[in-house]
């Protein structure tokens, strides 16, 4: 299961590259706003090939989700839109072990880690988290980017 | 590798290119060609054939126009008793990110029809689908 950081969530870098290279058939949102948004989930899920399996759920419901989307074989692809987001999914017991960074928007006193990924203190604070949790953290809006991790671009 | 050039009027050929670029990343055997109104037949048919030697190592080109009809499309016309070419008119955005991610391995005329059947599928009313979509299966 590939597990990824984007504040976009679905859209057409997941679509058309990610689900292609990693020959995913489902797609996994873990996201407490979009999960209570039906209109929102239904413009998003208009994107996606009929062919791949989509499940809005909330954090707090990713786990069963998962573990359900495991049991049936399926490739996954775990999107959550920060990287809090992706340390409460860790800390619950999600099974993923290589986290991809795409795009994480810039705000006012964050820092430039790619053209796409800006990071505040805490995102510094959550991926070291991960990462001492045996977790690697590349930043990679596409699959033809080479990845870029993120302790290298902290110095 | 099949390569493309793409031709338009104004600038839309270079930002058409850069746009896909943002979503499928860089994509490599690709090149703009972008017509000013001020420049001669000659001058474009130029600049094209520039451009196809550039792309081309052996597959082919597609020659992307942005509208059928058009001098960029009339143009590319021109290149195909002399070149190893298909043209393809009304470039869109969907076409060009397929592009990269569907040419390995296919013949030139067969990815040309893929991203003619692409283009034409791309172009949608979402607000209809999701009408019926809540008339056949309302939210729970």
């Amino acid at each position: 299961m590939l597990a990824r950081i984007d504040c976009r969530l679905i859209h057409g870098q997941v679509v058309e590259t990610w689900v292609p290279h990693t020959s995913a058939d489902s797609l996994i949102v873990a996201n407490d706003d979009l999960a209570g948004n039906p209109f929102l989930r239904s413009v998003m899920e208009l994107a996606v090939p009929p062919a791949i399996r989509v499940r809005f759920c909330r954090l707090d419901e990713a786990i069963p989700v998962l573990a359900a989307a495991d049991r049936n074989g399926e490739r996954s692809i775990l999107l959550v839109a920060s990287a809090g987001d992706a340390v409460a999914l860790r800390k619950a017991g999600a099974g993923f072990n290589l986290l991809n960074i795409g795009n994480l928007h810039f705000a006012a006193g964050k820092v430039e880690i790619s053209p796409s990924v800006f990071f505040a203190p805490e995102d510094f604070d959550a991926l070291g988290w991960l990462r001492s949790h045996g977790v690697t953290v590349l930043v990679q809006g596409t699959p033809f980017e080479s990845g870029t991790s993120f302790d290298a671009e902290r110095e | 590798m099949i390569g493309a050039v793409v031709v338009s009027h104004g600038a839309f050929a270079t930002e058409l290119v850069r746009a896909a670029g943002i979503i499928v990343g860089k994509i490599e055997g690709v090149v703009a060609v972008d017509i000013s109104a001020d420049m001669s037949v000659e001058a474009i048919h130029d600049a094209v054939e520039g451009a196809v030697r550039t792309v081309e190592d052996g597959d082919g080109v597609l020659l992307l126009t942005d509208m059928f009809g058009g001098t960029p499309s009339n143009i590319g016309l021109s290149f195909l008793g002399t070149h190893r070419v298909v043209v393809l008119t009304g470039v869109n955005l969907p076409m060009m990110v397929k592009f990269p991610m569907s040419r390995e391995g296919m013949p030139l005329d067969e990815l040309a029809r893929q991203l003619q059947e692409c283009g034409h599928r791309s172009i949608m009313i979402p607000g209809d689908m999701l009408k019926k979509k809540a008339e056949k299966k309302p939210e729970k």
